[in-house]
């Protein structure tokens, strides 16, 4: 056990014995060791089962949204779950005072079907040193490249840590900048290409909505996608254009990068390259740069007098 | 019926900007194509980026989102928000592979009845010469 | 299904001859919902209208599409013609068949296809159109004035003079605002306090107007025809309705301070009056001066005064007005002194403002009028003016003109060579803006007559040399350096907005530009108007201007109030905006979309929603278009309704 996790167990076992918080969102044992589960820890002895170590992957902050409990809830936060959960404050969705925020430092998240495939075996436990990662398979330890074993939406974090946090378990790391190299590469593409990029990518969408349900941005009380005057049900290439136009545009000055929806996608759609776009048109055109806190207005929900038209300055290219 | 094929535009026209220019075409008796069926919104900043993809969905070949010039709102900021959005919308839309031709946001005056056909003139002729839109539109 | 009828107008020839009215009458017959389809030559007549009011009952229709001229030109005609046969005039729609298409179009086939798609699109949104009711607003009559200076005085007499109460809110003491700190005007030289003081005693005994001073507004709530102002009253520690005014307290209180009035150069009291002429003629305690509140001792003051109305006791008491219009006319201050270190101001005694000027040529003024430098009193026989002293400069801030500062300055020079014969005045500027009725002709009376000398350029500093300040600048016509040797300078410096203005603009719920200058609903059209329905601006809340500029607007504001109340109640448009509660997830980004600030909170069970209120709302739908679900609805353009004309449009 690492002495993160240690403090983690006893700090959220002190919360909820003190009654300081009702519930303790963290993560806990999932069907096997490389794929942890959100955990709802309800005493210390629930307390005592949570996990930190590099297979934790998924954003916490949504779940907040689903914890049932009157008093206050504790929550585990790397930096996408502190953007989430600052996303969900700005949004109204949760108040501040029934928030208990434990920020942790995250130098990113091991994939288990990664690990799985570089591996050959299900892996046992992980280990990130540096740009490498310790996989311990049956077979023993072996060294693995980061980019090969990390999810994708922890290769391009920019956000380590918290921005604030009610209680540390380490250091917080200032946040880096993110950048766009697949949206550049697409760009470079000609329209019908691009077209033809995203027909490919549309037609296998399933309406399945799991993006949605994933995303700490989307959670409309009810959601417009859901509103047959906007989208009827049928599922069609058109129809997932509307579809997947609307969730990117809703999100867009929004978006918290935490890569939940991609993640979500059963048909793996890279829905990442439809928010960086916006997010990168945001910073270029309006110099409002991800990650900008979701406290401030909304870069949609603002103007400068002398805002760029966007249309004019050469369309999709930057 | 005419035999050669015309686009369809649809021209989202703020009420007290573009719309009345619009009408000031009218009264000048300005000429220009048959393309154009206007939508009158009260201001550009109702305009949501979905009924432009709508109108791609249903069959349009080009769309227009026009409004005042930003300064002149008659809502003093609706058309401050309009410009963002419709700066993201627009690259958004090319970004999916819609050709930039085919959706274009104009600043025309009350006073610009010339400004709306020449508008009109111009996405016409681009318009024909990409020839009709079946990119986001539905299949009947 | 609703029973929907289509009118076909020829409009003569106008749209006959291009469309085929008959062709797109039939084309109307196999739409959706319509049950009758009609043409004639003049709708608009009133064999028309009788057309479609017969129609609406012997058809029984519920919706109405009239294919005709733009809306712009007669939708009011037919929405009355369609309440008169009993149906709600919002479920009536126009197709703009003429300017947008007969007389833009030549092709008939073309022209009249597209009057089909027009009218599809009309009859697809009508039949989503829901009855609607222009609601109404009752107008309290009344009006609140914020400002007791001479734009509040002015709106606050001419609203009052038509009959209508007033309120009129001073922060200070005292009526007069700025103006009552002046010695002459320009351009005609009379005396500021003779032009004045007649209108605050006609302030004080108007029937009508009821004068709060030394109170200020604290908070507004409500919209046009029924706002409610939270007003609170300073403790002035005098009993004003026992005061008569006998001034007693004012001579006898041992405690000399500096005065704000005289910009801190004559001798004020602890207790008293900004100046003689003051209205109300009531004295004021001023508690960070006073002995007794600050040792415990003297109360010279409640010894003396013959009817006991001194009150150390009294509290800050706040009471509400019901109003239906504001005014607010809360004008300017200068820039602080701690913007010029170049030109020693606020080190050197004898660096002054213009106001500061102002009081030294004034006979109430602290040197009762005889111009005398603050350091030793002696007269200056040397005097520079420095112009633009923080406008026009980008880097204090303040990239705008002042505008009234040319003229005062020229004012200045004269009234300094008026008093002292042999003085030279010299003035800095950068450009003379003399725009108005016989101002250039000031300020060449200046020049000529007066001797004034005008050095167009900056000064870079000011510093001290055997008792006198040399004014280093730049000569840029000349292209010299400049050293004056002077005794006094002052420098005009930049009109800001009044120190109480952002936090009523905040209460008033009405912007501001950067500087904190009201905004005007249009810069042009609406000059006297705020977005806020029922707000308007007098005077120099809005940007610096001078007194006539200020009185013309205050009788302009006047005259907005005035047609405001030439009415029993308001008739509101109800295309305003709604919220479908079960839908608004409570997240309020439509709020800074809102120019209005019409969106307010309300407390479901489980969440705040958003809600609008209707007397503010002007229905732009930018709201509508920021909500995400489209909980937020703007009536008479939904989003059903516009991607219902989408979809016939596209057909």
């Amino acid at each position: 056990m690492s002495e993160r996790e240690s403090r983690l167990r006893s700090l959220a076992e002190e919360l909820l014995a003190s009654g300081q918080v009702r519930t303790f969102i963290g993560f806990g044992p999932g069907y096997e060791p490389s794929r942890p589960l959100p955990w709802f820890a309800q005493d210390p002895a629930g307390a005592a089962q949570l996990l930190l170590n590099p297979f934790c992957g998924a954003t916490l902050a949504r779940y907040l949204l689903d914890d049932g409990s009157p008093g206050p809830v504790g929550v585990l936060a790397r930096g996408c779950d502190g953007l989430g959960i600052e996303r969900l404050l700005a949004d109204r969705r949760v108040s501040r005072d029934r928030v208990h925020v434990v920020g942790v430092t995250c130098r990113g998240a091991v994939d288990p079907d990664k690990a799985y495939r570089e591996a050959g075996d299900t892996p046992l436990s992980a280990e990130l040193e540096g740009e490498r990662v310790l996989l311990t398979t049956a077979s023993g330890t072996r060294e693995f490249p980061r980019a090969s074993c990390l999810y994708d939406r922890c290769l391009s974090c920019a956000d380590p840590s918290p921005r604030w946090a009610d209680d540390w378990l380490d250091e917080p790391l200032p946040p880096g900048k993110r950048e766009f190299p697949d949206v550049a590469g697409l760009e470079q593409q000609d329209a019908d290409r691009r077209y033809a990029f995203w027909t490919r990518q549309f037609s296998r969408c399933l309406r399945c909505h799991a993006c949605r349900q994933a995303c700490p941005a989307c959670h409309c009380v009810s959601c417009s996608l859901d509103h047959p005057e906007w989208l009827d049900g049928g599922i069609s290439l058109d129809n997932n254009f509307m579809y997947h136009f609307t969730r990117a545009y809703h999100v867009a000055g929004r978006c918290i990068a935490c890569g939940e929806c991609q993640q979500a996608c059963p048909a793996q759609i890279p829905l990442m390259l439809l928010n960086d776009k916006f997010m990168r048109d945001i910073r270029d055109l309006f110099g409002v740069c991800h990650p900008h806190r979701p406290q401030e207005k909304e870069p949609l929900g603002q103007f400068c007098p002398d805002d760029p038209e966007g249309w004019r300055e050469g369309g999709a290219q930057p | 019926m005419s035999l050669t094929w015309e686009p369809k535009i649809v021209g989202f026209a703020c009420q007290w900007c573009t719309y009345a220019g619009a009408d000031l075409a009218g009264t000048s008796r300005l000429q220009y194509p048959a393309t154009v069926r206007p939508i009158r919104v009260p201001c550009s900043g109702r305009v949501n980026p979905a009924f432009v993809l709508r109108a791609f969905q249903r069959g349009a070949d080009g769309v227009l989102v026009a409004g005042c010039h930003p300064g002149d709102c008659h809502y003093t900021t609706g058309n401050l928000f309009t410009r963002r959005r419709y700066s993201l919308v627009k690259r958004f839309l090319e970004y999916l592979g819609m050709e930039p031709e085919r959706f274009r946001v104009e600043w025309i005056s009350a006073a610009e009845g010339k400004r709306f056909a020449q508008v009109v003139q111009e996405m016409t002729a681009d318009l024909k010469q990409l020839g009709p839109n079946w990119k986001m539109r539905e299949t009947t | 299904m609703p029973r929907t009828g289509v009118f076909v107008c020829w409009c003569g020839i106008n749209i006959a001859k291009t469309v085929d009215v008959e062709g797109v009458a039939a084309a109307s017959r196999s739409l959706p919902g319509v049950v009758h389809a009609e043409t004639y030559k003049y709708f608009c007549s009133e064999p028309g209208q009788n057309l479609i009011k017969e129609a609406i009952w012997e058809k029984r229709l519920d919706r109405v599409v009239i294919a005709t001229c733009s809306p712009s030109m007669h939708q009011a005609t037919f929405r009355e013609a369609a309440q008169a046969a009993g149906l709600n005039p919002y479920l009536v729609q126009i197709a703009n068949i003429r300017e947008q298409c007969s007389w833009v179009h030549s092709n008939r086939e073309e022209a009249t296809g597209k009057a089909v798609a027009l009218v599809t699109a009309m009859v697809a949104k009508v039949r989503r159109d829901e009855p609607l009711q222009a609601f109404t607003l009752p107008v309290n009559r009344r009006v609140l004035v914020i400002g007791g200076g001479i734009a509040g005085m002015q709106a606050a007499l001419d609203i009052a003079d038509a009959g209508y109460p007033v309120v009129l809110v001073e922060r200070e003491p005292n009526l007069g605002g700025r103006m009552a700190q002046l010695s002459e005007t320009f351009p005609t030289l009379d005396c500021a306090s003779c032009i004045l003081t007649p209108k605050t005693a006609e302030v004080a005994r108007h029937p009508l107007i009821e004068l709060l001073a030394y109170s200020e507004v604290r908070e507004v709530s409500g919209y046009v025809g029924a706002f409610t102002a939270t007003i609170a009253r300073k403790p002035a520690y005098v009993d004003w309705d026992k005061c008569i005014g006998c001034m007693l307290c004012q001579e006898k209180c041992p405690r000399k301070t500096p005065s704000d009035f005289q910009r801190g150069m004559g001798p004020g009291k602890a207790i008293g009056v900004n100046f003689p002429q003051a209205v109300p003629n009531r004295p004021v305690i001023h508690r960070e001066h006073c002995t007794y509140f600050q040792t415990g001792k003297c109360q010279v003051c409640a010894r003396i005064c013959p009817v006991d109305a001194v009150d150390f006791n009294q509290a800050e008491t706040t009471q509400e007005k019901q109003v239906g219009a504001i005014v607010v006319a809360t004008g300017y201050e200068v820039v602080a002194p701690d913007q010029f270190g170049e030109y020693g101001y606020g080190k050197y005694p004898d660096v002054i403002d213009s106001l500061a000027f102002e009081r030294l040529n004034s006979s109430s003024g602290p040197t009762d009028g005889v111009i005398r430098r603050p350091s030793d009193g002696a007269v200056p026989k040397e005097v520079v003016f420095i112009q633009c002293a923080g406008s026009r400069d980008p880097d204090k801030g303040k990239p705008y003109c002042s505008k009234i500062c040319c003229m005062y300055t020229a004012k200045h020079a004269m009234l300094y060579r008026h008093k002292v014969p042999d003085g030279q005045a010299y003035i800095f500027y950068m450009d003379i803006r003399a725009g108005g009725k016989r101002y250039e002709e000031f300020v060449q009376r200046a020049v000529e007559n007066d001797g004034a000398l005008y050095l167009r350029g900056r000064v870079a500093r000011v510093y001290p040399e055997d008792g006198r300040l040399v004014v280093k600048g730049v000569d840029t016509l000349s292209g010299q350096n400049v050293e004056v040797f002077a005794d006094l300078v002052v420098l005009a410096t930049a009109a800001v907005p009044s120190g109480g203005a952002p936090g009523l603009a905040q209460a008033l719920k009405v912007g501001t530009d950067e500087h904190g200058f009201f905004n005007e609903a249009h810069p042009k059209l609406r000059p006297v108007e705020t977005l806020t329905r029922g707000i308007f601006l007098a005077g120099s809340a809005l940007a610096p201007k001078d007194i006539s500029e200020s009185v013309a607007q205050a009788s302009g504001a006047a005259a907005k109030v005035l047609a405001l109340f030439s009415r029993e109640e308001l008739l509101a448009d109800p295309l305003v905006a709604t919220v479908n509660e079960s839908h608004c997830s409570g997240c309020f980004w439509c709020r800074p979309t809102c120019p209005y600030q019409a969106i307010e909170e309300k407390a479901l069970r489980d969440r705040q929603v958003a809600t609008v209120n209707a007397g503010l709302c002007q229905g732009c739908g930018a709201c509508a278009a920021a909500c995400r679900n489209g909980a937020m609805k703007l009536r008479g353009f939904t989003d059903e309704q516009l991607l219902a004309e989408v979809n016939a449009l596209c057909l």
